[in-house]
């Protein structure tokens, strides 16, 4: 047992996780199920426990937060702000201009339920709008996907590793139901500080001018950039998709599930294992780049009834489907509004799947 | 070790936080814990229903479908009774619920939380009258006696976990609260009430 084992809602530990990476600044428009993060945020910074946090600022609006981030994330900072609902489309704009410039960022959406204001129930229905990114224009998307406590305190700097490499914003898709919950947990290590990087505006006397911006109004310009933006769209999906597995070597069916949705996907393995039913999951973490490869190499090793279980209509299962490209027999089940779908439900569906 | 838990009542009775300080008293212990908090509106009266797994494994679903024990603080948290495993433990908070269960294959406790709570009123803080508020800590106190935690033991990690929680003007409520814990142990457990 370490002093930094904690017992922490998946928001909070989100946001310890973004302090031990080094966050330099947080701007926040609360909205539930994510306030727990710029409040837990917002008390860390009246401690000043955390030398690189420097800047926590209430904006007037969810546009505001986004383009603050931008000025900040600008200038080389670990910049970052959480959204839910509502909230995650106010931002997709900032996010467009955001990817466009190629600035570095974290966006933390923890989604809840329906379109509209919906409700404050957990669902999984913005990976649409996170996967293809929901902004206009085309632009790379950096989706991470945690299941637990834990990976809400360790995918933040996960994300920052990823959105500085890369140049450009990253997206947590957490839930409702994993933003409240609470788990133990043993707290990453605080990083090193980081100085700027050379691309950034610094506004430093003498200094190298550097122009950060999205306006490319010569058309061979834009062309060019956006040439740039595919190719690395390219890179990112040839190099970072990640994904686990539990029990897919002799699983007869196979879920594929994210975020809370893979531990419900665990213990229904564990009933249909108990009743003789061989099954497993996939699970992706992140949801752009989709692991197609590695689903394609499970699909082509004799893995074909795959289950895909979502807290939405149905969006993650057409990703599965392009993957497996014909070669399996893929089924959608889920819950919405806010309800999880019981044990009895997966393990009905798994049988449902081998008559 | 694994216990999957289910704590219900009504908004105002303090059952999110018996469902912490359970969750965190296992914590405490080393285990794996998974809570998770009914939320919404929060309202006086709405119904507040929390799931608790303590394990000494990692913990696969945080979803209690099986509870291997329910706290009832009210009469529609009864609505959760099917839902036990056979000899699995039912804790009624019977200030509130008279009727009993339609099983018989549970062990069944009976316990008047808030007339036991509005005996401590000699532990309240200067100033503050109902010590009934404390319900929801009997409760945990006659948890842990039905779960057969050590009497010495859980009441050391009560005494820190009300530090831990209840801070600021919250702290002046810390020895109610303890004794509340006490109560509910000598009612259920096998520690006699202290002098």
């Amino acid at each position: 047992m370490t002093d930094d084992r904690a017992f922490l809602k998946g928001n909070e530990a989100l946001a310890y996780g973004a302090l031990r990476t080094g966050l330099n600044a947080y701007f926040a428009y609360p909205i539930t199920p994510s306030s727990e993060i710029p409040e837990t945020l917002a008390a860390e910074f009246d401690r000043r426990s955390y030398p690189a946090f420097r800047t926590f600022l209430q904006a007037a609006s969810e546009l505001e937060a986004i383009s603050m981030v931008i000025g900040a994330a600008a200038t080389g900072a670990k910049a970052m702000t959480a959204t839910s609902g509502p909230g995650f489309s106010l931002k997709q704009e900032g996010l467009s201009y955001a990817a466009g410039m190629e600035l570095p960022m974290l966006i933390v959406d923890v989604n809840r339920a329906g379109p509209g204001l919906g409700n404050l129930g957990p669902e999984q229905s913005d990976y649409f709008q996170a996967t293809r990114g929901g902004g206009h224009g085309g632009y790379p998307t950096i989706v991470l996907a945690p299941a637990s406590v834990p990976e809400m305190a360790a995918f933040p700097a996960l994300g920052f590793d990823l959105a500085f490499e890369y140049r450009t914003p990253v997206t947590v898709l957490a839930d409702a139901f994993l933003g409240q919950l609470k788990e133990d947990l043993v707290l990453p290590d605080v990083a090193a500080p980081v100085y700027a990087p050379e691309w950034a505006a610094t506004g430093a006397r003498g200094a190298t001018r550097h122009v950060l911006s999205s306006l490319h109004l010569e058309l061979a310009d834009q062309s060019r950039h956006s040439h740039h933006l595919r190719e690395k769209r390219d890179r990112i999906a040839a190099r970072e998709p990640r994904a686990e597995e539990f029990e897919t070597d002799d699983a007869e069916v196979v879920f594929v599930a994210y975020g809370i949705c893979a531990r419900l996907a665990r213990r229904a393995i564990r009933l249909l294992r108990a009743r003789s039913v061989r099954a497993g999951l996939f699970r992706p973490i992140t949801l752009a780049p989709f692991p197609a490869d590695r689903l394609r190499r499970l699909v082509a090793a004799g893995r074909s009834k795959l289950l895909v279980v979502e807290l939405n209509a149905g969006q993650m299962v057409d990703d599965v489907r392009l993957a497996a490209a014909g070669g399996a027999d893929v089924r959608s089940v889920g819950e919405m509004g806010g309800l999880l779908p019981g044990s009895g439900d997966l393990v009905r569906a798994a049988e449902a799947m081998l008559r | 070790m694994k216990r999957e838990m289910i704590v219900a009542g009504h908004g105002g009775q303090g059952v999110l936080e018996l469902a912490n300080w359970l969750a965190y008293f296992h914590f405490l212990e080393g285990r794996h814990v998974a809570y998770t908090p009914s939320y919404g509106p929060e309202t006086r009266g709405g119904k507040v229903k929390c799931y608790v797994v303590a394990s000494d494994e990692p913990i696969d679903s945080p979803i209690v479908e099986e509870p291997d024990l329910l706290v009832a603080m009210n009469i529609p948290s009864m609505d959760f009774v099917p839902l036990l495993r056979p000899g699995g433990t039912l804790l009624v908070n019977s200030s509130l619920v008279s009727d009993g269960p339609p099983r018989t294959d549970l062990r069944v406790e009976r316990v008047p939380a808030a007339e036991i709570a509005a005996g401590l009123t000699r532990f309240l803080p200067e100033g503050a009258r109902d010590a009934s508020i404390a319900a929801n800590s009997v409760m945990l106190g006659a948890l842990f006696g039905v779960t057969g935690e050590d009497p010495d033991r859980a009441r050391t990690a009560v005494d820190g976990l009300f530090r831990h929680f209840l801070t600021d003007r919250k702290a002046a409520y810390v020895p109610l609260n303890v004794h509340a814990v006490d109560a509910g142990l000598a009612l259920l457990g096998r520690r006699p009430v202290p002098a």
